[in-house]
């Protein structure tokens, strides 16, 4: 016994070293996995608070090139609404299944392999885990952790994350997943051999999942190669959206998903 | 509490709000961001407890953890660094380290240089192969570590001879 102690005394650095490099190393594969609960996360108080302060601070110099994108959006929205064929009026929208929270994005980063957005709502406004965060352009991710004010978002420059989606003129879909290397381009993979696309055509979200709406734009193909051994396509698509410079966002929050879900698993069973 | 540890107080708090507030946000030629805050490490008192300053490593990178999303990778490095911090300084200062009388600030250029250099490359390496945690990703993760080391280091030295007092 008191030949172990005598050990544990003589060697107290080197094992207090090994003790606190597991623990960080655990830490670093836990974030590296997608669903687990994270302990260190930029949605505790003080690191939420402070990254506010920051925002709140650079947020007037990013304030006229906010102002024309807004702008560009109106008239993106406006135009789809008087060139609707049928009228939309507002019994439409209040029956509508998704209804739409803006934020601010707070803290953005896009030059890891894993990237996580932090956002500037929360429990207390209605957002929730699984919720889906789309921008001005196109799509950022899907909520993943929430406190009262913050919440903290997977983007979809995330190696962990993969979105149905498919090509705006057909329905083939595929599943959209990030590489780890440009934030401007991401891939579609597993469409099938029988889509016929071209270069230039548009990818918008698919209807196989209950998270995002479908028909969200999010990008432009940019190149294909086909892969002769399973016969799936994988496709080089362009984001609308430039990742690097987003300000606000738009968390979707769904109405009936429950009733959705509640059909889902009767099917099944 | 006497005003020599207030001193690492403030200097570890205004090097984590510079690093997190300021330096993650800038990403020098869009993808190269500089990581300054280890220099809290590397300024350390060279005569300091071994087990202190293993304390310190951890709590300051999972700080920087905290702010960042990366989970423990810059705890690890951090941690690294500090355990390692007594051998580089014998390295790249050689016997004087022994006698517990050398200055950093007031360092031969050439050793400072050494010193500094091969504690960044160190963490960095360490950090950047836990971010991509992939072998697919050898070469983006030695060209990110070269390219932050170079950056980092450069101002690692700027400030340490700014502020020779």
């Amino acid at each position: 016994m008191q030949q172990i102690i005598k050990f544990f005394i003589r060697n107290k650095v080197g094992i207090l070293f090994v003790v606190l490099f597991a623990i960080s190393i655990q830490l670093s594969i836990q974030s590296h996995t997608y669903h687990k609960s994270k302990w260190v996360s930029s949605t505790n108080t003080l690191s939420a608070f402070l990254l506010n302060i920051r925002y709140n601070v650079t947020k007037y110099f990013e304030l006229n090139e906010e102002n024309k994108k807004l702008q560009y959006e109106n008239v993106y929205l406006k135009k789809r609404l008087h060139n609707a064929i049928q009228p939309i009026n507002d019994s439409v929208i209040l029956d509508s299944l998704y209804t739409f929270k803006p934020c601010y994005i707070i803290s953005n980063s896009y030059s890891k392999v894993d990237n996580y957005v932090l956002i500037n709502k929360g429990l207390s406004d209605g957002v929730d885990v699984n919720y889906a965060v789309s921008l001005p352009n196109g799509i950022l991710g899907i909520v993943e952790k929430s406190t009262e004010n913050y919440s903290r978002v997977i983007s979809i420059l995330n190696t962990n994350l993969s979105i149905n989606a498919k090509l705006k003129a057909s329905n083939h879909f595929g599943s959209l997943q990030w590489d780890g290397l440009n934030p401007n381009t991401i891939y579609l993979k597993d469409l099938p051999r029988s889509a016929s696309f071209n270069i230039g055509d548009t990818i918008v979200t698919g209807s196989n999942s209950l998270i995002f709406p479908k028909d969200i734009p999010i990008g432009l193909i940019k190149d294909y190669e086909l892969n002769e051994n399973i016969g799936y396509y994988n496709i080089e698509v362009k984001l609308f959206e430039d990742m690097t410079n987003i300000n606000h966002a738009y968390v979707i929050i769904p109405k009936k998903i429950k009733q959705a879900k509640s059909l889902i698993n009767t099917n099944n069973e | 509490m006497n005003s020599f540890s207030i001193k690492y107080i403030i200097q570890f708090l205004v090097l984590v709000l510079i690093q997190v507030l300021v330096l993650d946000h800038v990403l020098l030629l869009g993808y190269i961001n500089p990581y300054i805050y280890i220099l809290f490490i590397l300024m350390l008192p060279f005569d300091i407890n071994r087990i202190y300053i293993l304390f310190i490593g951890f709590l300051l990178g999972i700080s920087i953890d905290f702010f960042n999303d990366t989970g423990g990778v810059h705890a690890a490095s951090t941690l690294l660094i500090a355990y390692l911090r007594p051998f580089i300084l014998r390295l790249s200062f050689g016997l004087s380290y022994d006698y517990k009388s050398i200055n950093l600030k007031k360092a031969d250029f050439k050793k400072q240089f050494l010193y500094v250099v091969i504690m960044v490359f160190i963490h960095h390496l360490l950090m950047f192969s836990l971010e991509y945690f992939s072998v697919n990703y050898v070469l983006d993760i030695l060209k990110n570590t070269i390219y932050s080391t170079i950056f980092s280091s450069i101002l690692i030295i700027i400030i340490l001879r700014l502020f020779k007092t």
